[in-house]
This record gives C-alpha cells, sequence and structure tokens, in this order.
C-alpha cells in the first residue's frame, strides 16, 4: 500500500508521504490545534496506551516540523 | 475582422488568421474566452518579478515576451493576448510563439496544467509522452501514428485538472516537429514541408486532418528515460508526483505566476488518478518498433 496523502514542503521543493494514520493526524491539523487535545482525540479512535500515542505523534510532529511543513508553537 | 477558432476547449476570437485552428462550431452565444489582437505591445513591464531578457512576468501576472526582430506578446489575465509582429514575412515565425509560449502562458495564468508531452489515442485510450526537449517524444510519437495510432498534440498536452475526478485532456491541433535525422530515416521527403524556424533543420508534419477531438479524460502518462534496454516501469503514485511536476512545461514563468503550490497539486491529483510508467530505452531508431511494440502491448487491457 502507498502512501494516502503525499505533502510538499514549498521551502524546500521535498515530497513526503503519508500513511494512512499520519494521514489521519494531518487532516485533525487541517485546524490549528493543541498536541494534548489531538492526542486525547486519537486516544479515543485508536487502540493504544495514550503514552505511546503520545510518543508517536511527538514523533510525527517533530519529523514534520523538522521538514518545514508544520510549524510547532508553544 | 476577427474570427473564432476553437482551441484547448476556449473559443477564441483573433484578429489574426490561425489557420492551424479549427474554426468555433460551438454555440454562437457561448462566451469567447480569449481574445487575440494585434497592436503596440511595450518592450517592458514595469517592475517585473521576473526581469528576464526574453521573458518579462509583471507583477500584475502579466507576461511579456520579446523575440528580438520577431515578435512581441503581451499575455494577461488568461484572457488575452496582444501581439505586435516585428517581422512580417511568408515563414509567419511569429505564429511558432503565439500558438506556443504565449499560449502556454495563458494556460499557467487560466490554472490549466501544460504537460511537456505528446498525446495519442492508442487503442482507444488517450496516453501522454511526457519528455524535455531532445528526448525524442515527436518521433516516438511518429512511430506510434505509423502504427494507426492517432496524434491528438505534440511536444505539449494541456490538462484540466480537478481534486476529485481524472485529468481531462485538452486537444488542440495535431502536428509534429521532427528532424531531418528522422525524416531521413523515415524515408519522408524534406523538401515537401515547411520548416519549423528558417534555417533550422526541424520541419513541420501533419500526419492526419482529422477532426478536433472533444476533450477527454487522460488514461496514462509514460514519461520518456534514457537506458540501455527498453522497459516499461510503473511507477506508484508517489514517486509519480515529482516526475509529473517536473514536466511542467514553461515552468519558470509558472513559478513567477504564483503557481508553485498549485502545481504540486495540480500534479498529485494527476498522479491519483492516472497510472504513470517510465519508459527506459536506448535513444536509437533501431529500438523504435521494439519500443512500440512494448507500448503497445501493456497498455492493452
Amino acid at each position: 500500500m502507498g502512501p494516502e496523502i503525499v505533502l510538499m514542503a514549498i521551502g524546500n521543493d521535498h515530497y513526503y508521504g503519508l500513511d494512512s494514520v499520519a494521514a489521519d493526524i494531518w487532516k485533525r491539523m487541517a485546524t490549528p490545534s493543541r498536541v494534548d487535545a489531538l492526542c486525547s482525540a486519537l486516544a479515543a479512535e485508536y487502540d493504544a496506551t495514550p503514552d505511546s500515542i503520545q510518543a508517536d505523534v511527538l514523533d510525527l510532529l517533530s519529523r514534520l516540523a523538522e521538514y518545514g511543513v508544520i510549524e510547532i508553537r508553544s | 475582422v476577427t474570427t473564432d477558432y476553437l482551441l484547448c476547449g476556449l473559443r477564441v476570437r483573433s484578429a489574426l488568421p490561425l489557420r492551424e485552428l479549427p474554426q468555433w462550431s460551438g454555440s454562437a452565444d457561448a462566451t469567447v474566452d480569449v481574445t487575440i489582437a494585434e497592436g503596440w505591445v511595450a518592450d517592458r513591464l514595469d517592475d517585473p518579478v521576473l526581469p528576464g531578457r526574453f521573458v518579462m512576468v509583471g507583477t500584475d501576472g502579466s507576461v511579456l515576451l520579446h523575440i528580438p526582430d520577431l515578435v512581441r506578446l503581451l499575455v494577461r489575465n488568461g484572457r488575452e493576448i496582444r501581439v505586435e509582429i516585428l517581422r512580417r514575412d511568408a515563414e509567419e515565425g511569429w505564429r511558432l510563439f503565439l500558438l506556443g509560449a504565449g499560449f502556454h502562458y495563458l494556460c499557467h495564468q487560466r490554472g490549466l496544467f501544460p504537460l511537456h508531452a505528446a498525446s495519442l489515442r492508442i487503442g482507444g485510450r488517450i496516453v501522454a509522452v511526457a519528455g524535455h526537449s531532445g528526448s525524442g517524444k515527436s518521433t516516438l510519437a511518429w512511430a506510434l501514428t505509423q502504427r494507426g495510432h492517432q496524434l491528438l498534440s505534440d511536444d505539449v498536452t494541456v490538462l484540466r485538472t480537478s481534486p476529485e475526478a481524472p485529468p481531462v485532456t485538452l486537444p488542440a491541433w495535431p502536428r509534429l516537429k521532427l528532424w531531418r535525422d528522422a525524416l531521413d530515416r523515415f524515408g519522408i521527403a524534406a523538401a515537401d514541408l515547411a520548416r519549423v524556424r528558417d534555417g533550422m533543420e526541424k520541419y513541420d508534419l501533419c500526419p492526419q486532418a482529422e477532426i478536433a477531438p472533444a476533450p477527454a479524460p487522460l488514461d496514462g502518462i509514460i514519461m520518456l528515460d534514457k537506458g540501455a534496454e527498453v522497459v516499461l516501469l510503473r511507477q506508484s503514485p508517489m514517486a509519480a508526483v515529482p516526475m509529473v511536476r517536473s514536466f511542467v512545461h514553461r515552468d519558470r514563468v509558472a513559478l513567477h505566476l504564483g503557481r508553485k503550490a498549485a502545481l504540486f497539486t495540480q500534479a498529485a491529483a494527476i498522479a491519483r488518478f492516472v497510472p504513470v510508467w517510465r519508459l527506459v530505452r536506448p535513444m536509437e531508431f533501431d529500438c523504435l518498433d521494439r519500443t512500440v511494440a512494448i507500448i503497445e502491448e501493456r497498455l492493452a487491457l
């Protein structure tokens, strides 16, 4: 199965593919949201512990931020 | 005096005769999409975002093309092209730039996607053969027409994309530009043909005078590449996105028109719906028959 969503970082012209779970998170971020709110929404949907969800989300977000496709604000 | 023509599904009203194009046969009440007028064109734009020597893009998104001693074109709003002919002769070299670059800038202004590709109807399916200049598009297209496949466009295939449906090819007019070596190889007498430009060893060929086909969904894209063996490799949609994007024609002007994000979105929409193949083959005339046979075999349902 190929990626569900393809992203391009306008700044560096790199392409990124998101699998179905990452694509779901991406869609949920269409409107800016808080990381803890995002994690609890995912915990209600996916069969995984809140801790592992939070770890996975933070991993994805930090990579997306590193690629320059999202911005993380405190 | 103006005449209405049909080009890429658009009603084009032109003060200059465009004998390559079919005349408009749609409703007389339909809106005129594009007007082409003859008149004075300034040789520069104020504060251009792209201050090129031959091409300028203005802050308002207008595009000026200046070919010294031949023609100046001003393309605005995706709706009008003003043409100042600087050299009038039998050869009418300005036509090449009006129907080529000028029209492709207009396509970008209208949000259309000009793919650097020939297109053909191969066994009922519409297939684009994409390649950069000199990659052998026209030669392969000619070989395919010799097998009975209908040529829809040479060099550029204009697509209308949508996020939720397959892209639609907008037919231009069929002609092929072939270099002298290909003509000799196919046994076509160059003396009977018009040169693409004066002094250039490249010739115009109209393989068939068919009625302009209607816009139709694109069924596949073949991207030309060089290699030792003839192989047709299906690409994943993910891999296809940057490849489709790389074959946007007049890309530099499009970027200066602010189309960067839009072109990516369009390339993604195309790759989502249309199968994309990479055709690796030696660029030798001896390999053409085999290349054509592989395309026919693999594209057959």
